[in-house]
Protein backbone atom coordinates (compact mmCIF):
# COMPACT_ATOMS: atom_id res chain seq x y z
CA UNK A 1 0.00 0.00 0.00
CA UNK A 2 2.87 2.35 0.79
CA UNK A 3 4.38 1.63 -2.61
CA UNK A 4 1.04 2.39 -4.26
CA UNK A 5 0.80 5.61 -2.31
CA UNK A 6 4.32 6.49 -3.46
CA UNK A 7 3.29 5.83 -7.07
CA UNK A 8 0.38 8.25 -6.72
CA UNK A 9 2.74 10.78 -5.16
CA UNK A 10 5.06 10.41 -8.17
CA UNK A 11 2.10 10.94 -10.50
CA UNK A 12 0.81 13.97 -8.61
CA UNK A 13 4.19 15.67 -8.48
CA UNK A 14 4.55 15.88 -12.26
CA UNK A 15 2.33 17.54 -14.83
CA UNK A 16 1.68 14.45 -16.92
CA UNK A 17 -1.56 13.26 -15.28
CA UNK A 18 -3.07 16.74 -15.24
CA UNK A 19 -2.33 17.23 -18.94
CA UNK A 20 -3.70 13.82 -19.89
CA UNK A 21 -6.75 14.32 -17.65
CA UNK A 22 -7.58 17.68 -19.20
CA UNK A 23 -7.08 16.27 -22.70
CA UNK A 24 -9.43 13.35 -22.06
CA UNK A 25 -12.07 15.69 -20.59
CA UNK A 26 -11.83 17.93 -23.65
CA UNK A 27 -11.93 14.99 -26.06
CA UNK A 28 -14.95 13.35 -24.49
CA UNK A 29 -16.80 16.65 -24.17
CA UNK A 30 -16.17 17.32 -27.85
CA UNK A 31 -17.31 13.87 -28.91
CA UNK A 32 -20.43 14.13 -26.68
CA UNK A 33 -21.26 17.49 -28.24
CA UNK A 34 -20.86 16.03 -31.71
CA UNK A 35 -23.05 13.02 -30.88
CA UNK A 36 -25.85 15.08 -29.33
CA UNK A 37 -25.60 17.92 -31.81
CA UNK A 38 -25.84 15.62 -34.82
CA UNK A 39 -28.88 13.93 -33.28
CA UNK A 40 -27.34 10.52 -33.88
CA UNK A 41 -28.06 9.24 -30.36
CA UNK A 42 -30.66 6.53 -30.47
CA UNK A 43 -32.04 3.94 -28.08
CA UNK A 44 -29.15 3.31 -25.70
CA UNK A 45 -27.92 6.87 -25.33
CA UNK A 46 -25.68 6.28 -22.32
CA UNK A 47 -23.79 3.44 -24.04
CA UNK A 48 -23.39 5.49 -27.21
CA UNK A 49 -22.00 8.36 -25.14
CA UNK A 50 -19.65 5.97 -23.36
CA UNK A 51 -18.45 4.67 -26.72
CA UNK A 52 -17.79 8.25 -27.72
CA UNK A 53 -15.90 8.96 -24.52
CA UNK A 54 -13.83 5.81 -24.98
CA UNK A 55 -11.85 7.61 -27.69
CA UNK A 56 -9.87 9.03 -24.80
CA UNK A 57 -8.77 5.56 -23.63
CA UNK A 58 -5.67 6.05 -25.81
CA UNK A 59 -4.66 8.75 -23.34
CA UNK A 60 -5.07 6.30 -20.47
CA UNK A 61 -2.71 3.95 -22.29
CA UNK A 62 -0.19 6.79 -22.63
CA UNK A 63 -0.59 7.50 -18.90
CA UNK A 64 0.28 3.86 -18.16
CA UNK A 65 3.27 3.90 -20.52
CA UNK A 66 4.62 7.10 -18.95
CA UNK A 67 4.09 5.78 -15.44
CA UNK A 68 6.79 3.18 -16.11
CA UNK A 69 8.97 4.61 -18.88
CA UNK A 70 9.38 8.05 -17.29
CA UNK A 71 11.36 6.31 -14.55
CA UNK A 72 13.68 4.70 -17.07
CA UNK A 73 13.95 7.87 -19.13
CA UNK A 74 14.96 10.07 -16.20
CA UNK A 75 16.92 7.44 -14.30
CA UNK A 76 14.67 7.56 -11.25
CA UNK A 77 14.11 3.81 -11.65
CA UNK A 78 17.45 3.43 -9.82
CA UNK A 79 16.06 5.22 -6.78
CA UNK A 80 12.80 3.28 -7.04
CA UNK A 81 14.65 -0.05 -7.00
CA UNK A 82 16.84 1.11 -4.11
CA UNK A 83 13.71 1.89 -2.11
CA UNK A 84 12.06 -1.41 -3.07
CA UNK A 85 14.56 -3.93 -4.43
CA UNK A 86 11.84 -6.53 -5.02
CA UNK A 87 11.09 -5.43 -8.57
CA UNK A 88 7.85 -7.40 -9.09
CA UNK A 89 6.36 -5.42 -6.19
CA UNK A 90 7.35 -2.19 -7.87
CA UNK A 91 5.58 -3.21 -11.06
CA UNK A 92 2.54 -4.46 -9.12
CA UNK A 93 2.25 -1.03 -7.46
CA UNK A 94 2.59 0.66 -10.85
CA UNK A 95 -0.07 -1.58 -12.39
CA UNK A 96 -2.42 -0.83 -9.50
CA UNK A 97 -1.70 2.89 -9.86
CA UNK A 98 -2.38 2.60 -13.60
CA UNK A 99 -5.70 0.80 -13.02
CA UNK A 100 -6.88 3.40 -10.52
CA UNK A 101 -5.41 6.37 -12.40
CA UNK A 102 -6.93 5.09 -15.64
CA UNK A 103 -10.33 4.66 -13.98
CA UNK A 104 -10.09 8.20 -12.59
CA UNK A 105 -9.32 9.47 -16.07
CA UNK A 106 -12.35 7.53 -17.34
CA UNK A 107 -14.54 9.02 -14.64
CA UNK A 108 -13.44 12.51 -15.64
CA UNK A 109 -14.27 11.69 -19.26
CA UNK A 110 -17.68 10.27 -18.29
CA UNK A 111 -18.53 13.30 -16.17
CA UNK A 112 -17.47 15.67 -18.96
CA UNK A 113 -19.48 13.70 -21.46
CA UNK A 114 -22.61 13.68 -19.27
CA UNK A 115 -22.20 17.34 -18.37
CA UNK A 116 -22.32 18.24 -22.05
CA UNK A 117 -24.99 15.76 -23.11
CA UNK A 118 -27.51 15.74 -20.24
CA UNK A 119 -28.65 19.41 -20.27
CA UNK A 120 -28.65 19.45 -24.05
CA UNK A 121 -30.78 16.31 -24.28
CA UNK A 122 -33.07 17.56 -21.51
CA UNK A 123 -33.63 20.80 -23.43
CA UNK A 124 -34.80 18.70 -26.39
CA UNK A 125 -37.06 16.71 -24.11
CA UNK A 126 -34.93 13.56 -24.28
CA UNK A 127 -33.82 12.09 -20.99
CA UNK A 128 -30.43 10.76 -19.91
CA UNK A 129 -31.51 9.03 -16.73
CA UNK A 130 -28.97 7.38 -14.39
CA UNK A 131 -30.71 4.05 -14.89
CA UNK A 132 -29.30 0.54 -15.01
CA UNK A 133 -28.17 0.91 -18.60
CA UNK A 134 -26.37 4.14 -17.86
CA UNK A 135 -24.61 2.61 -14.87
CA UNK A 136 -23.54 -0.38 -16.94
CA UNK A 137 -22.19 1.95 -19.63
CA UNK A 138 -20.27 3.87 -16.96
CA UNK A 139 -18.85 0.67 -15.45
CA UNK A 140 -17.71 -0.54 -18.87
CA UNK A 141 -16.11 2.81 -19.61
CA UNK A 142 -14.20 2.84 -16.31
CA UNK A 143 -13.04 -0.76 -16.85
CA UNK A 144 -11.85 0.11 -20.35
CA UNK A 145 -9.87 3.14 -19.15
CA UNK A 146 -8.38 1.14 -16.26
CA UNK A 147 -7.32 -1.76 -18.49
CA UNK A 148 -5.87 0.47 -21.21
CA UNK A 149 -3.75 2.23 -18.59
CA UNK A 150 -2.60 -1.10 -17.11
CA UNK A 151 -1.82 -2.37 -20.61
CA UNK A 152 0.29 0.75 -21.13
CA UNK A 153 2.16 0.17 -17.86
CA UNK A 154 2.82 -3.48 -18.74
CA UNK A 155 4.02 -2.49 -22.21
CA UNK A 156 6.24 0.16 -20.63
CA UNK A 157 7.82 -2.47 -18.39
CA UNK A 158 8.47 -4.74 -21.38
CA UNK A 159 9.90 -2.07 -23.70
CA UNK A 160 11.32 0.35 -21.05
CA UNK A 161 12.30 2.92 -23.70
CA UNK A 162 9.71 5.70 -23.65
CA UNK A 163 9.82 6.52 -27.35
CA UNK A 164 9.89 2.82 -28.21
CA UNK A 165 6.86 2.03 -26.07
CA UNK A 166 4.74 4.94 -27.33
CA UNK A 167 5.62 4.45 -30.98
CA UNK A 168 5.25 0.68 -30.66
CA UNK A 169 1.85 1.08 -29.02
CA UNK A 170 0.41 3.35 -31.69
CA UNK A 171 1.93 1.41 -34.56
CA UNK A 172 0.37 -1.78 -33.18
CA UNK A 173 -3.06 -0.26 -32.55
CA UNK A 174 -3.33 1.94 -35.63
CA UNK A 175 -1.35 0.01 -38.22
CA UNK A 176 -0.75 -3.64 -37.33
CA UNK A 177 -4.19 -4.46 -35.95
CA UNK A 178 -5.96 -2.56 -38.74
CA UNK A 179 -3.90 -4.38 -41.35
CA UNK A 180 -4.50 -7.81 -39.83
CA UNK A 181 -8.18 -6.92 -39.48
CA UNK A 182 -8.46 -5.82 -43.09
CA UNK A 183 -6.72 -8.87 -44.51
CA UNK A 184 -8.49 -11.43 -42.35
CA UNK A 185 -11.96 -9.94 -42.79
CA UNK A 186 -11.54 -9.83 -46.59
CA UNK A 187 -10.28 -13.40 -46.55
CA UNK A 188 -13.00 -14.88 -44.37
CA UNK A 189 -15.84 -12.82 -45.82
CA UNK A 190 -14.96 -14.21 -49.23
CA UNK A 191 -15.52 -17.77 -48.01
CA UNK A 192 -18.59 -16.75 -46.01
CA UNK A 193 -17.15 -17.38 -42.55
CA UNK A 194 -17.05 -14.95 -39.58
CA UNK A 195 -13.62 -13.37 -39.04
CA UNK A 196 -11.89 -15.58 -36.41
CA UNK A 197 -8.88 -13.33 -35.92
CA UNK A 198 -9.36 -9.59 -35.74
CA UNK A 199 -11.98 -9.31 -32.96
CA UNK A 200 -9.64 -11.22 -30.65
CA UNK A 201 -6.59 -9.01 -31.09
CA UNK A 202 -5.64 -7.00 -27.97
CA UNK A 203 -6.76 -3.60 -29.27
CA UNK A 204 -10.11 -4.97 -30.46
CA UNK A 205 -10.66 -6.82 -27.20
CA UNK A 206 -10.04 -3.68 -25.14
CA UNK A 207 -12.16 -1.55 -27.45
CA UNK A 208 -14.86 -4.22 -27.24
CA UNK A 209 -15.34 -3.61 -23.51
CA UNK A 210 -17.45 -0.53 -24.18
CA UNK A 211 -18.73 -2.00 -27.42
CA UNK A 212 -18.23 -1.14 -31.03
CA UNK A 213 -18.92 -2.17 -34.55
CA UNK A 214 -17.87 -5.52 -35.88
CA UNK A 215 -18.61 -9.12 -35.12
CA UNK A 216 -21.04 -10.52 -32.59
CA UNK A 217 -18.24 -10.86 -30.07
CA UNK A 218 -17.63 -7.14 -30.10
CA UNK A 219 -21.21 -6.32 -29.21
CA UNK A 220 -21.01 -8.08 -25.91
CA UNK A 221 -19.03 -6.31 -23.20
CA UNK A 222 -18.51 -9.40 -21.05
CA UNK A 223 -16.44 -11.72 -23.29
CA UNK A 224 -14.40 -8.81 -24.62
CA UNK A 225 -13.70 -7.70 -21.03
CA UNK A 226 -12.52 -11.16 -20.02
CA UNK A 227 -10.26 -11.40 -23.06
CA UNK A 228 -8.92 -7.88 -22.36
CA UNK A 229 -8.18 -8.81 -18.74
CA UNK A 230 -6.35 -11.90 -19.98
CA UNK A 231 -4.25 -9.80 -22.36
CA UNK A 232 -3.39 -7.29 -19.62
CA UNK A 233 -2.50 -10.12 -17.21
CA UNK A 234 -0.31 -11.80 -19.84
CA UNK A 235 1.51 -8.59 -20.72
CA UNK A 236 1.96 -7.82 -17.01
CA UNK A 237 3.60 -11.20 -16.53
CA UNK A 238 5.95 -10.48 -19.45
CA UNK A 239 6.61 -7.02 -18.01
CA UNK A 240 7.52 -8.53 -14.64
CA UNK A 241 9.98 -10.88 -16.34
CA UNK A 242 11.47 -7.98 -18.29
CA UNK A 243 12.09 -5.68 -15.33
CA UNK A 244 13.46 -8.51 -13.18
CA UNK A 245 15.81 -9.77 -15.88
CA UNK A 246 16.96 -6.52 -17.45
CA UNK A 247 18.99 -4.28 -15.16
CA UNK A 248 18.34 -0.55 -15.34
CA UNK B 1 29.94 -3.72 7.09
CA UNK B 2 30.22 -4.23 3.35
CA UNK B 3 31.70 -7.42 2.01
CA UNK B 4 32.41 -8.17 -1.62
CA UNK B 5 33.55 -11.74 -2.34
CA UNK B 6 34.81 -13.04 -5.65
CA UNK B 7 32.47 -10.71 -7.48
CA UNK B 8 32.45 -10.97 -11.26
CA UNK B 9 30.33 -9.26 -13.88
CA UNK B 10 30.56 -10.02 -17.56
CA UNK B 11 29.03 -7.88 -20.29
CA UNK B 12 29.22 -9.98 -23.40
CA UNK B 13 32.93 -10.48 -24.02
CA UNK B 14 34.02 -7.82 -21.54
CA UNK B 15 34.74 -8.82 -17.96
CA UNK B 16 33.90 -5.55 -16.17
CA UNK B 17 34.59 -6.94 -12.70
CA UNK B 18 36.86 -9.94 -12.30
CA UNK B 19 36.97 -11.96 -9.06
CA UNK B 20 36.93 -8.89 -6.85
CA UNK B 21 37.00 -9.22 -3.05
CA UNK B 22 37.26 -6.50 -0.42
CA UNK B 23 35.65 -5.26 2.78
CA UNK B 24 34.59 -1.89 4.11
CA UNK B 25 34.50 -1.74 7.90
CA UNK B 26 32.12 0.15 10.18
CA UNK B 27 33.50 3.31 11.74
CA UNK B 28 35.77 3.94 8.77
CA UNK B 29 35.58 5.80 5.49
CA UNK B 30 36.74 3.47 2.74
CA UNK B 31 37.86 5.08 -0.51
CA UNK B 32 37.10 3.01 -3.60
CA UNK B 33 39.58 4.02 -6.26
CA UNK B 34 40.32 3.15 -9.81
CA UNK B 35 40.82 4.73 -13.20
CA UNK B 36 37.78 5.41 -15.35
CA UNK B 37 36.30 2.15 -16.54
CA UNK B 38 37.95 0.10 -13.80
CA UNK B 39 34.61 -1.33 -12.68
CA UNK B 40 33.84 0.88 -9.68
CA UNK B 41 30.29 1.76 -10.64
CA UNK B 42 29.56 -1.81 -11.76
CA UNK B 43 30.72 -3.08 -8.36
CA UNK B 44 28.63 -0.54 -6.46
CA UNK B 45 25.54 -1.28 -8.57
CA UNK B 46 25.93 -5.00 -7.87
CA UNK B 47 26.30 -4.19 -4.16
CA UNK B 48 22.91 -2.46 -4.03
CA UNK B 49 21.13 -5.03 -6.20
CA UNK B 50 20.79 -2.92 -9.32
CA UNK B 51 22.47 -5.49 -11.49
CA UNK B 52 22.80 -9.23 -11.59
CA UNK B 53 26.40 -10.26 -11.08
CA UNK B 54 27.77 -13.12 -13.12
CA UNK B 55 29.20 -14.79 -10.01
CA UNK B 56 30.33 -14.08 -6.47
CA UNK B 57 28.52 -12.08 -3.83
CA UNK B 58 28.23 -8.59 -2.44
CA UNK B 59 26.60 -8.16 0.96
CA UNK B 60 25.72 -5.36 3.34
CA UNK B 61 25.59 -6.25 7.04
CA UNK B 62 25.82 -9.88 5.94
CA UNK B 63 22.80 -9.80 3.63
CA UNK B 64 22.18 -9.21 -0.03
CA UNK B 65 20.59 -5.81 -0.66
CA UNK B 66 17.33 -7.41 -1.83
CA UNK B 67 17.10 -9.29 1.48
CA UNK B 68 17.33 -6.19 3.68
CA UNK B 69 14.22 -5.59 5.77
CA UNK B 70 14.24 -1.83 5.48
CA UNK B 71 16.69 -0.80 2.75
CA UNK B 72 16.11 2.97 3.03
CA UNK B 73 16.94 2.94 6.75
CA UNK B 74 19.85 0.53 6.29
CA UNK B 75 21.71 1.78 3.23
CA UNK B 76 21.97 5.23 1.71
CA UNK B 77 23.28 5.20 -1.84
CA UNK B 78 24.15 7.67 -4.56
CA UNK B 79 24.52 6.09 -7.96
CA UNK B 80 23.45 8.45 -10.66
CA UNK B 81 24.09 12.13 -10.45
CA UNK B 82 21.06 13.45 -12.23
CA UNK B 83 18.49 10.77 -11.52
CA UNK B 84 15.61 13.14 -10.94
CA UNK B 85 12.47 13.86 -12.88
CA UNK B 86 13.16 17.37 -14.19
CA UNK B 87 9.59 18.49 -13.59
CA UNK B 88 9.47 17.37 -9.97
CA UNK B 89 10.66 19.60 -7.14
CA UNK B 90 13.63 18.54 -5.04
CA UNK B 91 11.46 18.24 -1.97
CA UNK B 92 8.91 16.08 -3.78
CA UNK B 93 11.70 13.85 -5.09
CA UNK B 94 12.71 13.17 -1.49
CA UNK B 95 9.09 12.57 -0.54
CA UNK B 96 8.84 9.82 -3.17
CA UNK B 97 11.67 8.05 -1.32
CA UNK B 98 10.28 8.83 2.13
CA UNK B 99 6.72 7.66 1.40
CA UNK B 100 7.37 3.93 0.86
CA UNK B 101 9.73 3.86 3.86
CA UNK B 102 7.16 5.63 6.08
CA UNK B 103 9.49 8.54 6.77
CA UNK B 104 7.85 11.79 7.91
CA UNK B 105 7.94 14.95 5.79
CA UNK B 106 9.65 16.65 8.75
CA UNK B 107 12.70 14.45 8.12
CA UNK B 108 12.60 15.44 4.42
CA UNK B 109 12.86 19.10 5.43
CA UNK B 110 15.61 18.21 7.88
CA UNK B 111 17.87 16.62 5.25
CA UNK B 112 17.08 19.41 2.78
CA UNK B 113 18.36 21.89 5.35
CA UNK B 114 21.37 19.66 6.05
CA UNK B 115 22.50 19.81 2.39
CA UNK B 116 21.67 23.51 2.21
CA UNK B 117 18.76 23.10 -0.18
CA UNK B 118 16.02 24.31 2.16
CA UNK B 119 15.28 27.29 -0.09
CA UNK B 120 15.61 25.42 -3.39
CA UNK B 121 13.52 22.43 -2.26
CA UNK B 122 10.35 23.86 -3.76
CA UNK B 123 11.88 24.36 -7.20
CA UNK B 124 11.81 21.90 -10.07
CA UNK B 125 15.08 19.99 -10.37
CA UNK B 126 15.57 20.99 -14.01
CA UNK B 127 16.71 24.38 -12.69
CA UNK B 128 19.28 22.85 -10.35
CA UNK B 129 23.02 23.16 -10.91
CA UNK B 130 25.16 20.03 -11.03
CA UNK B 131 26.31 20.64 -7.47
CA UNK B 132 22.74 21.11 -6.25
CA UNK B 133 21.72 17.83 -7.86
CA UNK B 134 24.64 16.14 -6.18
CA UNK B 135 23.56 17.55 -2.81
CA UNK B 136 19.97 16.48 -3.44
CA UNK B 137 21.19 12.95 -4.17
CA UNK B 138 23.13 13.04 -0.91
CA UNK B 139 20.00 14.21 0.93
CA UNK B 140 18.19 11.18 -0.50
CA UNK B 141 20.94 8.88 0.73
CA UNK B 142 20.81 10.37 4.23
CA UNK B 143 17.01 10.39 4.45
CA UNK B 144 16.69 7.10 6.32
CA UNK B 145 19.62 7.84 8.65
CA UNK B 146 21.28 4.63 7.39
CA UNK B 147 24.07 2.59 8.96
CA UNK B 148 25.80 2.10 5.61
CA UNK B 149 26.56 4.64 2.91
CA UNK B 150 27.49 3.71 -0.64
CA UNK B 151 28.46 6.82 -2.55
CA UNK B 152 29.56 6.78 -6.18
CA UNK B 153 31.63 9.90 -6.89
CA UNK B 154 29.74 12.07 -4.38
CA UNK B 155 32.21 14.95 -4.70
CA UNK B 156 31.58 15.38 -8.44
CA UNK B 157 30.31 18.85 -9.14
CA UNK B 158 30.94 20.17 -5.64
CA UNK B 159 33.00 23.32 -5.21
CA UNK B 160 36.00 23.29 -2.83
CA UNK B 161 33.76 24.53 -0.05
CA UNK B 162 31.30 21.72 -0.75
CA UNK B 163 34.05 19.11 -0.83
CA UNK B 164 35.28 20.24 2.54
CA UNK B 165 31.74 20.10 3.88
CA UNK B 166 31.30 16.58 2.43
CA UNK B 167 34.57 15.48 4.02
CA UNK B 168 33.47 16.69 7.45
CA UNK B 169 30.06 15.08 7.01
CA UNK B 170 31.48 11.67 6.01
CA UNK B 171 33.97 11.85 8.86
CA UNK B 172 31.24 12.48 11.41
CA UNK B 173 29.12 9.68 9.92
CA UNK B 174 32.02 7.24 10.22
CA UNK B 175 32.76 8.44 13.74
CA UNK B 176 29.18 7.46 14.63
CA UNK B 177 30.15 3.89 13.73
CA UNK B 178 28.66 3.87 10.22
CA UNK B 179 30.23 2.16 7.22
CA UNK B 180 31.07 4.63 4.47
CA UNK B 181 32.21 3.46 1.03
CA UNK B 182 33.10 6.31 -1.34
CA UNK B 183 34.24 5.86 -4.90
CA UNK B 184 36.32 8.49 -6.58
CA UNK B 185 38.85 9.05 -9.29
CA UNK B 186 40.09 12.26 -7.66
CA UNK B 187 42.86 11.07 -5.42
CA UNK B 188 43.68 14.13 -3.39
CA UNK B 189 40.08 14.10 -2.28
CA UNK B 190 40.26 10.52 -1.08
CA UNK B 191 43.63 10.95 0.61
CA UNK B 192 42.08 13.58 2.85
CA UNK B 193 38.81 11.78 3.25
CA UNK B 194 39.40 8.08 3.67
CA UNK B 195 40.81 5.83 6.37
CA UNK B 196 41.15 2.85 4.07
CA UNK B 197 41.53 2.51 0.34
CA UNK B 198 40.50 -0.21 -2.07
CA UNK B 199 42.22 0.27 -5.42
CA UNK B 200 40.98 -1.58 -8.48
CA UNK B 201 42.06 -1.60 -12.09
CA UNK B 202 40.52 -3.48 -15.01
CA UNK B 203 37.95 -4.99 -12.67
CA UNK B 204 40.48 -6.59 -10.31
CA UNK B 205 41.73 -5.67 -6.89
CA UNK B 206 45.13 -4.00 -6.96
CA UNK B 207 45.46 -3.06 -3.31
CA UNK B 208 43.49 -2.84 -0.11
CA UNK B 209 45.11 -1.09 2.83
CA UNK B 210 44.75 1.82 5.18
CA UNK B 211 45.70 5.20 3.77
CA UNK B 212 48.48 5.37 6.40
CA UNK B 213 49.97 2.08 5.19
CA UNK B 214 49.81 3.11 1.58
CA UNK B 215 51.51 6.40 2.29
CA UNK B 216 54.21 4.65 4.33
CA UNK B 217 54.75 2.31 1.40
CA UNK B 218 54.97 5.24 -0.97
CA UNK B 219 57.48 6.93 1.34
CA UNK B 220 60.07 4.20 0.93
CA UNK B 221 61.37 5.52 -2.36
CA UNK B 222 64.43 7.71 -2.78
CA UNK B 223 65.24 10.25 -5.41
CA UNK B 224 68.91 10.63 -6.17
CA UNK B 225 70.81 12.96 -8.52
CA UNK B 226 74.23 11.95 -9.70
CA UNK B 227 76.45 12.69 -12.72
CA UNK B 228 77.11 8.92 -12.87
CA UNK B 229 73.48 7.96 -12.92
CA UNK B 230 73.82 4.75 -14.88
CA UNK B 231 76.80 3.42 -12.92
CA UNK B 232 74.86 4.03 -9.70
CA UNK B 233 71.86 2.21 -11.10
CA UNK B 234 74.01 -0.78 -12.01
CA UNK B 235 75.64 -0.81 -8.58
CA UNK B 236 72.26 -0.66 -6.85
CA UNK B 237 71.05 -3.43 -9.14
CA UNK B 238 73.90 -5.70 -8.00
CA UNK B 239 72.74 -5.29 -4.38
CA UNK B 240 69.19 -6.15 -5.37
CA UNK B 241 67.73 -2.65 -5.17
CA UNK B 242 65.61 -1.57 -8.10
CA UNK B 243 66.25 1.82 -9.63
CA UNK B 244 64.89 3.49 -12.71
CA UNK B 245 66.29 6.49 -14.56
CA UNK B 246 64.06 9.54 -14.40
CA UNK B 247 65.50 12.78 -15.72
CA UNK B 248 68.96 13.30 -17.27
CA UNK B 249 70.85 12.75 -14.03
CA UNK B 250 68.07 11.59 -11.73
CA UNK B 251 67.36 8.08 -10.52
CA UNK B 252 64.28 6.96 -8.64
CA UNK B 253 65.23 4.16 -6.30
CA UNK B 254 62.97 1.61 -4.66
CA UNK B 255 64.91 1.70 -1.41
CA UNK B 256 65.70 4.06 1.44
CA UNK B 257 68.18 6.92 1.36
CA UNK B 258 70.65 5.16 3.68
CA UNK B 259 71.05 2.20 1.30
CA UNK B 260 71.61 4.48 -1.67
CA UNK B 261 74.17 6.57 0.24
CA UNK B 262 76.11 3.51 1.36
CA UNK B 263 76.21 1.98 -2.11
CA UNK B 264 77.32 5.30 -3.60
CA UNK B 265 80.08 5.67 -0.99
CA UNK B 266 81.32 2.11 -1.55
CA UNK B 267 81.46 2.68 -5.32
CA UNK B 268 82.90 6.18 -4.91
CA UNK B 269 80.08 7.77 -6.91
CA UNK B 270 79.45 11.49 -6.54
CA UNK B 271 75.93 12.45 -5.44
CA UNK B 272 74.48 15.91 -5.96
CA UNK B 273 71.20 15.24 -4.24
CA UNK B 274 69.70 12.49 -2.09
CA UNK B 275 66.06 12.87 -1.09
CA UNK B 276 63.82 10.40 0.74
CA UNK B 277 60.58 10.68 -1.19
CA UNK B 278 57.46 11.62 0.67
CA UNK B 279 55.10 9.79 -1.62
CA UNK B 280 51.53 10.70 -2.23
CA UNK B 281 48.55 8.45 -2.70
CA UNK B 282 48.56 9.61 -6.28
CA UNK B 283 52.05 8.19 -6.87
CA UNK B 284 50.99 4.85 -5.46
CA UNK B 285 47.79 4.90 -7.43
CA UNK B 286 49.54 5.66 -10.70
CA UNK B 287 52.19 3.06 -10.02
CA UNK B 288 49.68 0.36 -9.10
CA UNK B 289 47.28 1.02 -11.93
CA UNK B 290 49.94 1.70 -14.54
CA UNK B 291 49.61 -0.62 -17.48
CA UNK B 292 46.10 -1.44 -16.40
CA UNK B 293 44.87 1.98 -17.34
CA UNK B 294 46.83 2.16 -20.57
CA UNK B 295 44.97 1.13 -23.66
CA UNK B 296 46.24 -2.33 -24.50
Amino acid sequence: MRLLSAEFLKLRTTRVPAVLGVLSVLMSALVAAALVGSGSLEADRALALAQGASFATMLAAVLGILLVTNEYRHGTITTTFLVEPRRPRVLAAKLAAALLGGAACGLAAAVASAAVAAPWLAARGEALAPDGQALEALARLLLAFALWAALGAALGAIVQSQVGAIVGFFVWILVVESLIGLVSSLLFTSIGEPDPVSPYLPGSALSGIVGGQGSEFMHRGGPASLLAIAYVAGLSALGTLAIVRRDP
Amino acid sequence: MIEVSNLAKRYGRVLAVDDLSFRAEPGRVTGFLGPNGAGKTTTLRALVGLLHQTSGSATILGRRYAELDDPVRTVGAILETSAFHPGRTGRNHLRTIARPAAIEDARVDEVLALVDLADAGGRRTKGYSFGMKQRLALAGALLGDPQVLVLDEPANGLDPHGIRWLRDLLRSLADDGRTVLVSSHVLTEVAQLADDVVIIAKGSLVAQASVAEVLAEAGRGTRVRSPERDRLAAALGRTGVKARPFEADVLVVDGDAATVGEVAAAERIVLYELVAQSGTLEDVFLELTEGASRPS
